[in-house]
């Protein structure tokens, strides 16, 4: 005679994965949606550091708000959300700079759009974890958590730039090698 | 409550490497002096962060500009400034008489290797999270 006990366990494994999926998608798209509407409200006309500080043939024409754009990249279960500019005065006023009378100017705008559209993450995630999580799959909806967005900023490569030996703009490569030399010199290693 | 800048400030000044790399050219907000040529500094401002009026804490990002006359002494001088702060995490030090420790140093962007764009500045942008803690009166 055999006794058997029997445990199944119906995971709906795919099903689970495609929700899960779905949902990363649109949470990505919410935020981003949100640290682009940030970011062209701090930088829209009357709101944001207006004409250029020292030449006073500026004037604030709303180009920088107008060129933001943003994007969502899905790649199997990592959605990663793009906000930013085409224009490189844009990039300057979020890093500063120094002017040649000395004063360091600066006007952040990306990055405090991404801090405060990431505050309200959490509860972006919970609206959207009832829509797609809902029913058998967890009973608990609201336990479901974001995944961390690094308050990050990648320079696109119009922006990185390196000088040598003479004030001359080198390339990267170029670069590298002034670097292992110099570090040769000193006895760095 | 007090101002995280001085702290970091005190932090810098206090690491004899950085200071020998440097010459002393460590500059905080609102940025480098009037009359400044280039040569390798550091310059830093706060980023934000909780400065809280309730608990001896502060935790900020930093961002500091490391300059230098080529882009290789910029990163020379990131590199001295980035082991001074790993270093100095434990240590204390004395503000307006009350002593506060650096508990952590949390890399927290860069290093990317930028150029001023008036004055043709090489240098290199990187943030930290530093939180210091105030020691107990």
């Amino acid at each position: 005679m055999k006794v058997w006990a029997t445990v199944e366990m119906d995971f709906r494994g795919k099903e689970a994965k495609r929700r899960g999926i779905d949902f990363i998608h649109d949470y990505i798209l919410d935020q981003t949606a949100l640290v682009e509407e940030y970011a062209k409200f701090s930088v829209s006309p009357g709101v944001g550091p207006g004409p250029h500080p020292h030449r006073t043939e500026h004037e604030d024409t709303g180009a920088l708000r107008d060129s933001i754009t943003s994007d969502v990249d899905v790649k199997g279960t990592r959605a990663i959300g793009e906000v930013g500019t085409d224009l490189e005065y844009g990039a300057y006023l979020e890093v500063g700079w120094h002017s040649r009378a000395g004063r360091f100017f600066r006007y952040p705008w990306l990055e405090p759009s991404l801090r405060r559209a990431k505050r309200s993450g959490p509860k972006v995630a919970q609206r959207h974890a009832h829509v797609y999580f809902r029913g058998d799959l967890t009973s608990k909806p609201q336990r479901i958590q974001a995944g961390y967005i690094p308050p990050g900023i990648r320079w696109e490569p119009f922006l990185q730039r390196f000088r040598g030996p003479g004030g001359r703009f080198i390339s990267r490569e170029k670069f590298e090698a002034l670097l292992a030399q110099y570090h040769a010199e000193q006895g760095i290693p | 409550m007090i101002d995280g800048a001085r702290l970091v400030y005190e932090v810098l000044t206090s690491d004899s490497d950085l200071v020998a790399e440097t010459g002393g050219s460590i500059y905080g907000p609102p940025g480098l002096p009037a009359g400044f040529t280039l040569k390798k500094a550091v310059m830093f401002y706060g980023d934000g962060g909780d400065e809280s009026t309730q608990l001896p804490v502060v935790e900020q990002t930093f961002t500091f500009h490391c300059y230098g006359e080529t882009s290789a002494q910029a990163r020379r001088v990131y590199s001295v400034l980035s082991d001074a702060l790993w270093r100095k995490a434990g240590e204390n030090v004395t503000v307006n008489s009350e002593t506060w420790r650096l508990i952590f140093t949390w890399h927290g962007g860069g290093p990317y290797d930028l150029v001023e764009p008036e004055l043709g500045w090489p240098y290199v942008r990187v943030s930290y999270i530093l939180r210091f803690i105030r020691e107990a009166m």
